[in-house]
């Protein structure tokens, strides 16, 4: 009888977190699927780049996130690994296709109800048709490109633990701009994410802006075109349609060969005003692209 | 590059030139970026470059110690302005009878210099692909057997999403432009 119990306060307990937790495992696989390509594109947001045709690229990221300061009775703390994957392929100079798996390894450290708890599973993945209708290349290192992306949003899998949309399958769709000026590069993108699992759920906006500096070389020659380093400065944003916000700072580094990348970032949360979920105490993950 | 006989150490200026070599060789040779391969040999070389200017004042010696991008090395590239965004008309360099030169804007990065390299690697008759960000000149060589057409360029430089400004066929002195 109380093992009875138990099971099912457990079993109210998961239900209950995969619903709380599943909003911010939009942002999360939202933030995480993110660059898929090159030119100073920042580490979380997006970039207007993409693969030359015929050609792959290949990013994943370890991200650890702290999740913290739950309003809600449930008082959870969260510790969670992810591992996201993003394969990008071109189908035409300017159009290119991105799948984006996340893999989840959460650890509910602490809550009002249980602790101890883990799970592991994929969560959301997405699809993301990227269009490049507009570009101005007007130098040997400067270009300005405006992207158009479409795609969808896919539960993770009837056994995810931390299923954010349960079976729905929710469009996105937005803009991406990027800019780059000699060691300057500027991107920006905003992404509406339409929940269509009802009122339960709100919409997501997704805004992001970066600016990246290349820290060497201070100029291109002809033995200097083979690696760069860049200094990366993000804002990353969320707003839901139920009043919720987050708003990060993310100061990272990436460093650039010519067929492969390592990045890594730190999230430092300016603003959060979350009444449903955990909000993130911090974030910070490491990522290596592969270009072939 | 390291061929330097005993007998040869019995100057000055081939002591200095001895150390000088392998630190300007060093440098040239590290993959990593500037600061990074330049920090720990800038001091050393230096100095080993200004006993050199000191000890060799009275003869050509320092000019024996060429670097990677000297024009001694290579003319083409060394024709070509170091600066970051030459304007992209620039006048041609030189080039032997199996170089192609493609102006290229819009590659802000070593990945992208890589889609472009692996798209004309592509083309058949393409021996060797060389790229300077900074001016955004690709040196193509063409294999002398079967040479690539100007076509297959273009539509190598087209697959990669960049700009294409000019191309110049080794056998054709006239530029041929086109917007990929």
């Amino acid at each position: 009888m109380i093992e009875a119990v138990i099971l099912r306060g457990r079993s109210r307990v998961r239900s209950v977190r995969q619903r709380a937790l599943g909003l911010a495992l939009v942002m999360l696989a939202a933030l995480a699927a993110a660059p898929d390509s090159h030119a100073q594109t920042p580490v979380n947001g997006f970039g207007a780049m993409q693969p030359s045709v015929g050609h792959f690229t290949v990013h994943s990221m370890v991200n650890y996130r702290q999740f913290d300061g739950d309003e809600t009775t449930q008082e959870r703390d969260i510790r969670q690994v992810s591992i996201a994957t993003q394969v990008s392929y071109a189908l035409l100079s300017n159009l290119a296709v991105t799948l984006d798996v996340p893999v989840l390894f959460n650890h509910l450290s602490r809550s009002a109800v249980a602790t101890g708890d883990s799970a592991t599973g994929i969560g959301d993945m997405s699809l993301l048709v990227k269009w490049r209708p507009w570009q101005n290349d007007t130098g040997p290192t400067d270009t300005m490109r405006l992207v158009l992306v479409g795609g969808i949003q896919m539960p993770g899998g009837t056994e995810t633990y931390w299923d954010s949309t349960g079976e729905e399958w929710n469009p996105l769709f937005g803009a991406i701009f990027s800019m780059v000026r000699g060691r300057h590069g500027v991107n920006a993108d905003v992404i509406y994410e339409l929940n269509t699992g009802g009122h339960s759920r709100p919409d997501g906006f997704r805004y992001d802006a970066s600016y990246l500096y290349r820290l060497s070389p201070a100029e291109y020659g002809a033995e200097s075109s083979g690696a760069a380093i860049y200094a990366v400065a993000e804002l990353n944003g969320l707003y839901e349609t139920n009043g919720n916000h987050q708003l990060f700072l993310a100061p990272g580094v990436m460093y650039e060969a010519t067929w492969w990348t390592v990045d890594a970032t730190v999230m430092i949360p300016l603003a959060q005003d979350l009444k449903d979920r955990p909000e993130t105490e911090i974030a910070f993950g490491v990522g290596l692209r592969l270009s072939f | 590059m390291f061929n330097v006989s005993l007998s040869s150490l019995r100057t000055a200026q081939d002591v200095i030139r001895l150390v000088i070599r392998p630190l300007a060789w060093a440098r040239e040779f590290s993959f990593m970026p500037s600061f990074i391969r330049s920090s720990p040999l800038s001091i050393p070389l230096s100095i080993s470059r200004a006993l050199c200017v000191g000890a060799l004042a009275l003869t050509t010696a320092c000019e024996s110690t060429p670097r990677a991008s000297d024009a001694s090395v290579d003319p083409a590239r060394a024709a070509v302005a170091a600066s970051e965004n030459p304007p992209a008309a620039a006048s041609a360099p030189a080039t032997d009878g199996r170089t192609a030169l493609i102006w290229v804007n819009g590659m802000g990065c070593p990945l992208c210099a890589n889609n472009v390299d692996s798209q004309l690697k592509k083309v058949p008759g393409v021996e060797d692909v060389k790229i300077n960000l900074g001016t955004g000149i690709v040196n193509v060589r063409l294999s002398s057997s079967g040479p690539s057409t100007q076509a297959q360029l273009e539509q190598a430089i087209d697959r990669t999403g960049f700009t294409l400004v000019r191309i110049q066929m080794p056998t054709d002195s006239k530029s041929a432009g086109g917007g990929a």
